[in-house]
């Protein structure tokens, strides 16, 4: 099983990339996992082909307690298995404990064992802003993790502050940043500028997603690009990438 | 209103459960609090607390710490203390703020054990959870870090898992279990939580038999069985009927016989028809099979606020997720006989028969520490004569 956690400065395109990779692995013949992290529970909402899903927090809320998976997971895309931790609403709560609570729900469940994923996606909000958001990245969980970013300078102040958050943590065993993904959004110098960080930071760009309108077309209809048409340019790029993440495995 | 505790006080929580069980061990115990944690645990639910020398602090974890997660503090805080005491281990355990930023106790046990050479264990506890869950993990946690491979024959050692303040008083129980093992032909008996040290953890592997005397000792006694192949038996003997079938099957253990005992029914038979015993799952077990073995009462009903096992587990018995569950079982069924700790009273309703008081630790603190009733191999202290004369509801 590899478990991998993707990170990026807010509305730079996580959800979207993490969704069309597991939805490029599952036409590959892998099980995957997609775990959203995020108080607004929309990671993976072109995955469950039009089944509702419960955010754990909400069915936590509801019902106190949860005592099986079925409540709180689909298996959507060619048995994608989509889970979503959900959170408080903007402006109270904790969404940080929101996450670790979570993940203890699927830990208790066997959620892992029970589903056996090759490959465990937590599609996590925004920087590591605080201990929860930080709980991915821990032993057990996520061994991986891919930054999404495109060349704007807050897009790649925010990959700088998920590099230090990491390299802050080397004392703990946490998960090792294998990449980035650059998300182009068309800026001049793009991919020399993303390239110029990644060579600073020390890793690899691993993959490009040029922009491509299908990918909001597709989105409107709750698809990703690869159930819409796997024949597309943009599809064809995704799937390149998820053989990439593939060879990333083997070659470690 | 549901989930409202108009009656009962908060019960002891999870950081309590381990400190109880490591309190003996010779460690240094850290729980990762502002202070109200540590002295909850050392003023309220550890009888052996005043006198002692255990090692047990608290982090003094202070508002800009938590915010700004400094655990590099914490760290340096607790190798200062471990310079200054040496001490067998290292435990590291969480509270109800640590909880909510995320402090991740495993890191940081990774970090201490690489900086200071020890042992170090952690406890994800949050206070949110009781003392069983708590405690039921420092079994398991000591019995992973410290029992020592064992392959040789098996030894006249029983160890007793589970037998914590919290749950089984201030120790005269413990004793007396001991003493009825003895008389089974052990020659070592281990109390874990109690009277064993490191070094009789240790050798928990060549052990003939596991004595599970609480819910918290259930885990650990089936790991041990899992790696050592060591039967458990659950159970505390309480009158006697219990102790005769406790004592065949301890002596049974080491090939050994003992003589069966006649079982007096002290009671008419029918005096009562139907009992409830709230409480911890196997003491109140063990109560059962003494309402049923000595004085022949039939139907009898096990409830509690804390975990409960599905082996042990009964038709009619009830897990109480809060206050009303209490009330509304008993409004439903009309026992004759209700046997718990004295602070359950109030929720009885005034519906019912005879309430015969059996404290508990973990429920009601301090206030009857002092006087808990003697149960181990003969009746319940202070029932037999109340019993005598029952008052039958008309």
């Amino acid at each position: 099983m590899r478990r991998i956690a993707i990170y990026g400065k807010g509305g730079i395109g996580k959800s979207t990339i993490t969704s069309t990779l597991s939805a490029a692995l599952s036409t590959m013949g892998y099980r995957v996992m997609q775990v959203g992290c995020d108080p607004k529970a929309d990671s993976t909402i072109t995955l469950t082909a039009g089944k509702t899903l419960t955010p754990i927090m909400d069915y936590l809320k509801e019902h106190g307690k949860c005592d099986s998976l079925e409540e709180i997971t689909v298996q959507g895309f060619n048995g994608i298995v989509c889970v979503e931790t959900g959170g408080p609403t903007p402006g109270i709560g904790c969404a940080g404990r929101g996450i670790i609570t979570s993940f203890n729900v699927l830990d208790e469940l066997g959620a892992y064992q029970v589903f056996n994923p090759d490959f465990v996606f937590y599609d996590v909000l925004g920087d590591v802003v605080c201990g929860g958001f930080a709980l991915p990245l821990r032993q057990g969980y996520a061994d991986e993790v891919i930054i999404v970013t495109s060349g704007e300078p807050m897009a790649l102040f925010a990959a700088g502050n998920i590099k230090k958050a990491l390299d802050n943590f080397a004392e703990r065993d946490y998960a090792q940043l294998r990449g980035l993904i650059l998300n182009l959004r068309n800026i001049e110098r793009e991919e020399e500028i993303v390239y110029d960080f990644a060579e600073r930071m020390g890793v690899p760009v691993f993959g490009i997603i040029p922009r491509d309108k299908n990918i909001q077309l597709y989105e409107s209809r709750q698809q990703t690009v690869i159930e819409g048409d796997p024949a597309l340019n943009i599809s064809r790029s995704i799937m390149k990438l998820a053989e990439q993440i593939i060879d990333l495995g083997e070659a470690s | 209103m549901k989930g409202l505790y108009k009656y009962l006080p908060p019960f002891a929580p999870d950081y309590s459960g381990v400190c109880s069980v490591l309190f003996n061990l010779n460690g240094i115990v850290i729980i990762h609090d502002a202070s109200g944690c540590t002295g909850n645990f050392t003023g309220y639910d550890e009888p052996r607390w005043y006198g002692s020398n255990a090692a047990i602090f608290s982090s003094g974890l202070r508002e800009i710490e938590a915010v700004l997660g400094d655990d590099e503090r914490l760290i340096n805080r607790i190798m200062e203390a471990v310079e200054r005491m040496p001490r067998n281990f290292v435990a590291l355990l969480g509270s109800p703020a640590p909880a909510v930023i995320g402090t991740d106790m495993q890191a940081l046990a990774r970090i201490l054990k690489a900086r200071s050479g020890l042992p170090v264990l952690s406890f994800d506890t949050t206070g949110i959870k009781y003392y069983d869950t708590g405690a039921s993990q420092a079994y398991l946690e000591i019995a992973r870090n410290f029992v020592k491979p064992w392959n040789g024959k098996k030894q006249a050692l029983v160890n007793i898992l589970g037998a914590i303040p919290l749950d089984m008083g201030k120790g005269k129980r413990v004793r007396d279990i001991g003493l009825l093992l003895r008389q089974c032909g052990f020659s070592k008996v281990y109390a874990w939580g109690q009277n064993a040290g490191l070094k009789e953890i240790s050798q928990a592997g060549a052990a003939s038999l596991n004595l599970v005397v609480a819910y918290s000792g259930l885990a650990v006694a089936r790991y041990l069985h899992e790696h050592f192949a060591t039967p458990y038996m659950v159970g505390i003997p309480i009158g006697q009927g219990s102790t005769n079938q406790f004592m065949r099957t301890a002596s049974s253990v080491l090939g050994l016989e003992t003589p069966p005992r006649t079982t007096p029914y002290l009671l008419p038979p029918n005096t009562y028809a139907q009992a409830l015993v709230i409480g911890e799952q196997v003491m109140a077990g063990s109560i059962r099979s003494f309402l049923r073995l000595d004085w022949g009462i039939r139907k009898v009903n096990v409830a509690s606020f804390f975990a409960m096992d599905k082996e042990l587990w009964e038709e009619g018995d009830k897990f109480l997720e809060e206050e009303d569950d209490l009330s509304s079982l008993c409004q439903k069924e009309n026992y004759d006989l209700i046997i718990g700790d004295p602070l359950y009273e109030n929720l009885l309703g005034a519906n019912q028969g005879r309430f015969i008081h059996f404290p508990h630790v973990a429920v009601s603190s301090r206030l009857y520490w002092d006087n808990e009733p003697a149960c181990v191999s003969k009746q319940l202290e202070g029932l037999s004569s109340k019993l005598k004369t029952p008052a039958r509801r008309t």
